[in-house]
């Protein structure tokens, strides 16, 4: 066992507050990096130390192993926590972390090798008996990989093998579109994970996307922390996630989560993990993949559950065994987060850049609002389009889905576009909350989530407070008699 | 009195006109009060609202009920109703971001629908197509190039238009 | 000043009679007032939608400050001209307020023949221009006229104040320093083309604006050029090519907001500084204007009763109280501006004419706007009056009047004639406005007394000639001629030959003088002098 003293967080935004938050708590110092494009994030405020990187773009800093690492040790480090996306999946950089002599808050990189790439997982959860969608990976044999795509059949999903994050995927419906989903799917992986291998397996269609969180440690133990069902997804990316999954028989989802559990075990499973399913109509599964690393989403589970992952996965790292045993795991009531993003919802979803100019967080009970920004802080283009995440626990989903609504509703960020009220339209709909969710949701709900078209006497307050607000529009002053005469006539 | 545009329907304009006892928009007064640096108080339909406000440049963000509404202020004298620059056969950046491949040449005819250049933002890759048939006049950006949100992209004359 | 302590009693049968009369006369000038404002035929206005063009009223709604007061002037100017439907003389003129501050709008009425100026319109554009000149206020001229009305070009062309006198007072203006916008929402031709191009700014609307001094008609007849109208003087050839206009609009709301910007860079000027303080309402009620003053101006009424529900909280400190009774001179304020009051109560004598004159020189001296509040038949006649100089009298009054550099404003309450018009500040003698009441009466004497006179010279000639005339005969000759003169005599007649600057409902006096008397202290009050008085 080695105690953390120091812990290097490889990460930015709200995950590295986050992360900066329950490291203070358990007595460890933190450092924090920051780059000449990330100055503004809140964690860089209330981190003990913070170091400059460097790199161009600004993301390649956070990819950059060597200067990760180099930061981390100039800055007496004794420990890295990559958070979620960057490195934190990236096995040459858990196994570098290990040969500098620091801890890696994390899986060992062997399992990261075996669990990060798709295509290795799929096989390795083929033997331990999950259940898999056909597929047909390029590597056997790219000459004859479209041949053997087309043999899956169709709906076809065509990803990069070494993706994640809903990113490099395109669907082909039928054979005619196979050879270009395959033509921008490539050129997509390749152009964001630096890997343009590719993967083609059956869609399954109007599946519910069920994740189970996973904890194990390096004495063997492994447990499950329940489900979440991350089904209401834009351009295959989550946007809304609740614990537990409404509407999933408790048979199934014990299923799931025991098949996960073996999964995890028999990869000699380390720190937190999440095994990702897809559930089909007739209440089908099929592993899809394995998130070797703490998710975006994991509020949800500590809110239902009342854990804190980032403290179980310093003990993991520090060699502990897990505090609780399966049986001593308790779930309460009903979470859901909403993922605050950047972007235009109502006009494609297109991202958008800007300046926070005003911040309103909500809060209330039952609310958590991690947020990566801070107010005066610019939105740009080099960084990932969330800005913060807003999770909220009711005793059941009904409450939960109230307290979101009011939650969203106070949200602000004004000077940028961001999608609280898209994300409130869907809270509103009666099929989410009849918990008719599935990855179909917002195409088919299209056109009903469309914004309400503004009133006249709305569009006469907003006009009217716009003007007030506007520091450079001077009030008129009429001059008596006319300021009493009013609109008088002869 | 000022000229105030929603920023997503540019095409109508409104006249505001901040007073002491209530601000005129297009002739109505309507009445509101500020209640703190940010926040006003009005009324819709009897109940009252709050709302939340903040200025930059030439643009207002207001807030109401969770809804945020970009408002620009217009000067009258520059600008014009007619399209944004361009006219109908140009298209304009939806979103800042690098050109990755021009798919036409100036000179070249393209008829409705045809791919004429894919641009990519945030990891997103779109396919700008020509919005009616017409001859290629301008190709501004080169692949590689990159730009801002509503920069021209590419624009299409047709026969009735000067150069 | 203490408050007028009025004996009116409203339950009287006179009152009850005056108010049921008065009311009548109101209610049918409201209804030639909003026939003259908003009946349109259909066609025109159909002609305007499909021209994209708003009416010169939704165009003054656009230009001027929302919930802020307009004093329309000569609304019924050619009420009983051309066959009676050229309403107002196809233009609309009035003061607005833009930016807190005081314009003058000249607008031509496209849905009224086209915006065509007949002789009375360009009499009314004269006259808006005047007030201009007068008072130092800045004008807009909305322009969108078909031309002259070339039947009637000898009226509207040639004289000295015909239409070359709007371009004449454009300069003038410009001389002055006060500015002028021009709005080009139509076509501009010929002579009209000088409007925009004297303005200090001119703004032209794409597609309909067009300024040029020959229509693409007039510049094919003359060269044989074929030119379309955008072409010869559009909005993007005067504001790319030539200069002729500076700002071009998309539209007439464009247009607008373009216009009230010009204006807000223009610099305010300090204003003429009287006695003001705030105001306050009337105690009386000026509805019970209805029921003091009778529709027959021959019957006597007490104009202290008028006053006392104009000025501010019916106070007035009447000036020698017991001296020339039949001249009432006092200070009051009308909407916080103190002023000095001249009404009349009974014909002018010596003494009257003299408190008036003496009265006037105190309001002049100490720069105290005076308004006249007319109810006069004229001075008094006779041998006794004359051995006493009533007219050296009369004369010092209308010396003593004219001399006077404060502005003035009259209001004829009731009759106006003869020389009594004179001496109470008619229209010919530069007061800043003058108003009519809808019973009132103008002319040289009353009709009865003209068609008594006539009658008497045509029946003695007829006696001279052995003719005698019964009571028919002398009716057949003195009915025409009183028929013709109270026609003439009529507040209508007065109006639509723009006589005066407009009828008013009794109600609205107080609201148009504060406003006329608050517009006209942009111009700087002139050095005191007067000629020389037959003492």
């Amino acid at each position: 066992m080695t105690t953390i003293k120091k812990l290097f967080i490889a990460n930015r935004a709200e995950i590295a507050l986050r992360i900066v938050r329950t490291a203070r708590r358990m007595g460890i110092a933190t450092v924090v990096p920051m780059h000449s494009q990330d100055q503004f994030g809140p964690a860089l405020t209330e981190a003990d130390e913070t170091i400059e990187i460097f790199g161009t773009p600004a993301v390649a800093a956070w990819l950059d192993i060597p200067g990760m690492i180099r930061a981390a040790t100039d800055t007496g480090c004794d420990a890295i926590h990559p958070g979620y996306g960057f490195l934190s999946e990236n096995a040459a950089f858990a196994k570098a972390v290990a040969d500098a002599g620091l801890i890696f808050v994390g899986p060992p990189a062997s399992v990261i090798e075996l669990m990060g790439d798709k295509i290795t997982a799929r096989g390795f959860a083929v033997t331990q008996g999950m259940p898999v969608t056909p597929s047909a990976d390029e590597a056997d044999d790219p000459a004859t990989f479209e041949k053997r795509a087309f043999a899956v059949g169709f709906p076809l999903l065509v990803k990069g093998a070494a993706g994640g994050g809903g990113k490099g995927m395109q669907i082909a419906r039928k054979a005619d579109d196979l050879a270009s989903a395959i033509s921008v799917a490539r050129s997509e992986s390749q152009r964001y994970f630096g890997d343009g291998r590719l993967f083609a397996e059956r869609f399954v269609e109007q599946p519910r996307h069920i994740e189970v969180q996973v904890f194990g440690d390096i004495h063997g133990n492994v447990i499950h922390l329940g489900e979440r069902e991350c089904s209401i997804q834009r351009r295959f990316q989550k946007l809304i996630e609740e614990s537990p999954a409404p509407a999933l028989p408790a048979g199934l989802r014990d299923r799931i989560c025991d098949a996960a559990v073996k999964l995890a075990t028999a990869a000699k499973y380390v720190n937190a993990g999440t095994v990702e399913c897809i559930v089909s109509p007739n209440g089908e599964f099929f592993f899809l993949e394995m998130n070797t690393r703490l998710q975006v989403e994991h509020p949800v589970t500590e809110m239902v559950t009342g854990l804190d992952l980032v403290e179980l996965q310093l003990r993991v790292a520090q060699g502990e065994a897990l505090p609780i045993k399966q049986a001593d795991v308790q779930f309460s009531g009903h979470a859901i987060e909403c993922r605050i993003l950047a972007e235009d919802a109502d006009a494609g979803f297109v991202p958008d850049t800007g300046k926070v100019l005003l911040l309103d967080s909500p809060i209330g009970p039952g609310v958590r609002f991690d947020c990566g920004v801070t107010q005066g802080a610019p939105v740009t283009a080099d960084f990932d389009s969330m800005l913060a995440k807003l999770v909220v626990h009711g005793a059941d989903r009904t409450l939960a889905i109230s307290r979101m609504r009011s939650a969203l509703a106070q949200t602000a960020m004004l000077g940028v576009t961001i999608n609280n009220d898209f994300l409130s339209r869907v809270l509103h709909h009666p099929a989410f909350a009849r918990g008719e969710t599935d990855t179909g949701f917002l195409e088919r709900h299209k056109a009903e989530l469309e914004p309400a078209v503004l009133t006249e006497a709305e569009r006469q307050l907003l006009l009217a407070v716009a003007a007030s607000a506007a520091p450079d529009i001077a009030t008129t002053r009429i001059p008596e008699p006319y300021a009493s005469m009013g609109a008088w006539r002869n | 009195m000022t000229t105030l545009q929603f920023s997503d329907t540019p095409d109508t304009r409104y006249q505001v006109q901040v007073r002491s006892e209530a601000v005129y928009v297009d002739g109505t007064p309507i009445q509101i009060r500020r209640s703190a640096a940010g926040s006003f108080v009005g009324t819709l339909c009897g109940h009252t609202e709050r709302l939340r406000a903040v200025a930059h440049g030439d643009t207002i963000y207001v807030q109401l009920r969770g809804r945020s509404i970009k408002v620009n202020r217009i000067d009258p004298t520059r600008a014009t109703i007619s399209g944004a620059a361009g006219g109908a056969g140009a298209s304009h950046a939806p979103m800042p971001g690098v050109v990755v491949s021009v798919l036409v040449a100036v000179g070249q005819q393209a008829k409705k629908g045809d791919a004429l250049l894919v641009i990519e933002s945030m990891k997103l890759q779109m396919t700008i197509s020509a919005t009616l048939d017409g001859e290629v006049a301008e190709l501004p950006l080169a692949v590689g190039q990159t730009f801002q949100r509503n920069d021209m992209l590419v624009r299409l004359k047709t026969s009735g238009d000067a150069a | 000043m203490s408050r007028i302590i009025s004996k009116i009693d409203t339950t009287s049968a006179a009152y009850k009679k005056n108010h049921a009369a008065m009311t009548q006369k109101v209610k049918a000038l409201q209804t030639k007032v909003h026939k003259a404002r908003f009946e349109r035929p259909e066609r025109d206005i159909e002609r305007l939608h499909r021209q994209k063009k708003l009416t010169v009223r939704e165009r003054l709604d656009l230009l001027l400050d929302p919930g802020t007061p307009f004093l329309e002037i000569g609304t019924l100017v050619a009420n009983k001209a051309y066959g009676g439907d050229v309403h107002g003389a196809g233009q609309l003129s009035g003061i607005g307020i833009i930016h807190g501050r005081e314009v003058i709008i000249h607008a031509d009425d496209p849905s009224i023949k086209g915006g065509a100026w007949y002789p009375l319109s360009v009499k009314k554009i004269v006259r808006t221009l005047d007030i201009a000149i007068e008072n130092r206020l800045p004008v807009i001229h909305l322009c969108d006229s078909a031309g002259g009305f070339l039947p009637l070009q000898s009226d509207l062309f040639p004289d000295k104040h015909a239409a070359g006198r709007i371009f004449r007072n454009q300069c003038t203006l410009s001389k002055m320093g006060v500015p002028q916008i021009a709005v080009v929402l139509g076509h501009c031709t010929a002579g009209g083309a000088y409007i925009p191009a004297l303005c200090d700014y001119s703004v032209i609307v794409r597609g309909n604006g067009g300024v040029f001094l020959g229509g693409p008609p007039l510049v094919k007849a003359a060269t044989g050029e074929i030119v379309t109208a955008e072409a010869l003087g559009g909005a993007t050839m005067h504001t790319t090519v030539s200069g002729t206009c500076d700002y071009a609009a998309d539209d007439e709301p464009h247009a607008m907001a373009i216009a009230r910007d010009i204006f807000a860079n223009t610099s305010p000027i300090t204003k003429q500084t009287i006695d003001r303080v705030e105001a306050e309402e009337p105690f009386y009620d000026p509805k019970e204007l209805y029921g003091i003053v009778p529709t027959d101006w021959k019957t006597g009424f007490d104009m202290r009763e008028v006053i006392a529900r104009v000025v501010d909280g019916s106070n007035f400190h009447e000036y020698q109280p017991d001296y020339g009774t039949t001249m009432i001179c006092g200070y009051a304020r009308i909407w916080g501006c103190k002023v000095g009051i001249l009404a009349n109560n009974g014909v002018l004598f010596n003494d009257s004419s003299l408190k008036a004159a003496h009265f006037m020189r105190l309001c002049d001296r100490d720069r105290t706007p005076l308004v006249f509040l007319q109810n006069i038949t004229g001075y008094m006649v006779g041998r006794e009056y004359e051995e006493r100089g009533i007219t050296k009298d009369g004369a010092k009054m209308i010396m003593t009047q004219v001399g006077c550099t404060v502005p003035k404003f009259t209001v004829i309450v009731g009759g106006s004639f003869g020389a009594g018009n004179y001496g109470m500040c008619g229209r010919a003698f530069d007061g800043r406005f003058l108003w009519m009441w809808p019973q009132s009466q103008i002319a040289v004497m009353g009709a009865e007394q003209a068609a008594n006179t006539l009658a008497d010279v045509k029946i003695r000639q007829l006696q001279r000639k052995g003719h005698e005339l019964d009571a028919e005969q002398i009716a057949a000759i003195r009915d025409p001629v009183l028929a013709s003169f109270e026609a003439e005599s009529d507040a209508y007649h007065s109006t639509s030959e723009m006589w005066d600057d407009g009828i008013l409902d009794p109600v609205d006096t107080r609201n148009t003088l504060g406003m006329a008397i608050v517009s006209s202290l942009n111009a700087p009050f002139g050095e005191m002098g007067y000629g020389v008085l037959r003492l």
